[in-house]
């Protein structure tokens, strides 16, 4: 079934868009809570979760063109709150490294209390990956949004670990750089 | 803003970016077979390429024709030591549209020519349409002929590289001994103080009777333009300011060149008539000819640079191993790689890695760059220096320097403090590296005790140490007199410590006690080791 077709489910309130969503997309979504927990059960109440907030949110959003964007970003949200929860707990050392990697792209002290506005921030993000070659964009999204581990991500992109983690540190301090020259020298 | 934010922040990133990422890499027409070589490739890690961090998006490898020859093709006799070629389909139709141009070969036929018929604008597409793989990956097992570069350019199976390039160079296998397929890549890379813009080249061949995955036939498909040579095809692909792909069959087997924008011409067409005038000999790249690395959990091999990565019972700063993995180069560790558990012991150590380099085994070129000096030479004022004014872009928070013949690649938190935290983990493994040199002689010393050829103390035994304890120490031994020695042993807490720590040719380092030794044995052993 395509996603309009799923979401029309969930417009017209069908339990059976829940099955069909799981059916598509729920080992990818359990994939992505996995990469972040480390815990397959977590994961797995994190992807239920997922369809609740789903089932919740669709009406009033309609995401028929980007559904899995939708869902992935709900339980990306879910998982990384979850994680946190876990404190100091080992597990939540996913979280912590890519904290810390993503640190190094933060211009400024990093104690430096600051409130960046989110869309802006997205919006520079946004137009900084977009202008990166597709490869490395790939890989940084992987990374940082599908919170894929280094291996995981070589893997996928059948090429070694040490080109990964190089690349995202280039892609890490040009991040830096860029956002330097967008005013967020802070 | 904090890197956590950052990660939140994410989030709000646009739905069309998030879903190019969800599928397969861009341009990637996955198989099975590509995802076992990506499976390979992560148990390989990063033992592959000499250059680590250069661009590797190299290209696939090919069908062999057996008897059947393409036409234009050549029908000589096959590769030396290659399998019995399996049959080849037959040649697909061009894309529509495109009409190849046919170039005749000339000795002298100059790189512009090969590529004089290329469109700018549609071969970008049509590099696009190429199916994504990783030149120099295959399926099955693999062996390593990377440091032979000499032996193999003496047989005439590589040409002579400028050395300023590195060589690599791995063998694919099926059953048996020989390979079924060949790769081999020069890279070349400049590090400049902005390693974002770390410039990088790089050549590679490959070279097949048969392929399990990607026909030329793409490549073939979306061509402009072919090279007749001595009733060869060679077809071409790429631009003169991009990259560049030639695509051949001679004798036998497939031959794939796949070159960046900035390879020299010169040496890109050295590789081009070295490969189509010298079949590489297969027999020559014998699995049992080959390095194996290996991938290992380091509990499976406990000894693997011990005393080279930091351990909690090193330091309180030294949060616990989360995990350690060691590279194995024919059995021998050539790399450990330990990821710390940085939620228990917070803001200190993330990552350590430890190379003993080889041609398949190297840091990151930025180490060179960035490195930081030899650990022996470090004083807690040269570890700020090199914090405050590390080159831009760099990250603020890891040190590369060698140490006994390594390389090391060290990872703190972003807030951990040259002065709190850096220094002194860097200086703890520096002072028991001390210690572990001084140990090993100790060690061969207690052998010798064990073999008679040392008289053996009853009441003293040497034996490997970590560190110094303050409380239990008695100074240098060139100082021990029979009083001093008397005094030691009447402090409190020294006999039942059942330690004797002591420092010894600019070494720490401590001998086992018994509770009852007397002064006069253990003046005797310090006589001994003093060799008075």
């Amino acid at each position: 079934m395509d996603d309009e077709a799923i979401v029309a489910l969930f417009l017209q309130r069908d339990e059976g868009a829940l099955r069909e969503v799981s059916g598509k997309y729920g080992g990818r979504l359990r994939t992505l809570a996995n990469s972040i927990l480390q815990d397959a059960s977590a994961a797995e109440e994190c992807e239920n979760d997922t369809y609740l907030q789903a089932w919740n949110s669709i009406p009033p959003h309609q995401p028929g063109g980007y559904l899995f964007a939708f869902l992935a970003k709900i339980t990306r949200h879910l998982a990384l709150d979850a994680c946190r929860r876990r404190g100091r707990k080992k597990r939540a050392g996913i979280c912590a490294r890519l904290t810390e990697e993503l640190e190094q792209c933060i211009p400024g002290p990093s104690d430096t209390p600051c409130q960046v506005d989110g869309i802006l921030l997205a919006g520079v993000l946004e137009s900084y990956l977009q202008d990166l070659p597709e490869e490395k964009r790939y890989m940084f999204l992987r990374r940082y949004w599908y919170c894929d581990s280094v291996p995981s991500v070589a893997k996928r992109m059948g090429i070694t670990q040490a080109k990964v983690k190089t690349t995202l540190h280039r892609v890490r301090a040009g991040l830096k750089e860029y956002l330097i020259k967008e005013g967020y020298d802070v | 803003m904090r890197g956590q934010e950052l990660l939140d922040k994410l989030e709000l990133l646009s739905p069309e970016l998030i879903q190019s990422a969800a599928g397969d890499p861009p341009g990637v027409e996955e198989t099975k077979g590509q995802r076992r070589r990506g499976l390979f490739w992560s148990f390989m890690g990063g033992c592959a390429a000499g250059a680590v961090c250069l661009s590797l998006a190299l290209l696939p490898l090919f069908l062999g024709q057996g008897d059947s020859v393409e036409p234009g093709g050549s029908s000589a006799a096959p590769l030396a030591g290659t399998p019995s070629p399996s049959p080849s389909p037959s040649p697909s139709p061009k894309a529509p549209g495109i009409e190849p141009v046919y170039v005749e070969w000339t000795q002298d036929l100059p790189l512009e020519k090969y590529f004089a018929h290329e469109e700018q604008e549609t071969d970008r597409e049509k590099l696009q349409k190429l199916p994504r793989t990783f030149f120099g990956y295959d399926e099955g097992e693999s062996r390593s002929f990377s440091s032979r570069q000499e032996e193999l350019e003496e047989e005439g199976d590589i040409p002579s590289i400028d050395s300023a390039w590195d060589f690599t160079c791995h063998a694919w296998y099926d059953s048996g001994s020989t390979p079924k397929s060949l790769s081999m890549r020069w890279e070349w890379y400049e590090v400049s103080d902005q390693i974002a813009n770390m410039n990088t080249e790089e050549i590679g061949v490959q070279i097949a009777g048969r392929s399990n995955f990607i026909s030329p036939e793409s490549y073939i498909r979306l061509n402009r333009t072919v090279v007749r040579r001595d009733g060869a095809e060679i077809t071409v692909l790429g631009q003169m300011d991009s990259q560049k792909f030639f695509v051949f069959q001679k004798d036998g087997a497939w031959r794939l060149i796949r070159a960046t924008a900035g390879v020299p011409q010169e040496m890109l067409l050295q590789v081009l008539d070295h490969f189509f005038q010298h079949p590489a000999d297969f027999r020559n790249f014998s699995k049992e000819a080959g390095d194996i690395y290996e991938w290992a959990e380091l509990e499976t091999c406990p000894e693997a640079f011990a005393g080279y990565y930091p351990q909690q019972k090193d330091s309180e700063l030294v949060p616990p191993l989360a995990g350690a993995e060691v590279l194995l180069l024919n059995g021998e560790p050539v790399r450990i790689q330990c990821v710390y558990d940085s939620d228990t012991v917070t803001g200190t150590l993330l990552q350590w890695t430890v190379y003993k380099e080889t041609p398949d085994n190297q840091p990151d070129p930025i180490s060179r760059l960035r490195a930081a000096g030899d650990l022996h030479d470090f004083s807690q004022e040269s570890v700020k220096d090199y914090f405050r004014q590390g080159p831009a872009g760099t990250g603020r928070n890891i040190i590369y320097f060698t140490w006994d013949g390594c390389r090391v690649e060290a990872q703190f938190a972003e807030k951990a403090s040259p002065e709190d935290v850096i220094w002194p983990i860097l200086e703890t493994m520096r002072e028991q590296s001390r210690a572990w040199g001084l140990s090993s002689r100790w060690s061969k010393a207690c052998g010798d005790m064990e073999a008679g050829k040392a008289p053996v103390d009853p009441a003293v035994s040497m034996a490997v140490f970590p560190k110094i304890r303050e409380e239990y120490f008695f100074g240098d031994l060139r100082d021990a007199t029979l009083e001093s020695v008397e005094a030691y042993l009447s402090r409190p807490g020294i006999r039942e410590s059942g330690r004797f720590y002591f420092m010894w040719e600019g070494y720490y380092a401590y001998a086992q006690l018994t509770p009852a030794a007397e002064a006069a044995e253990l003046y005797g052993f310090i006589v001994r080791v003093r060799g008075d």
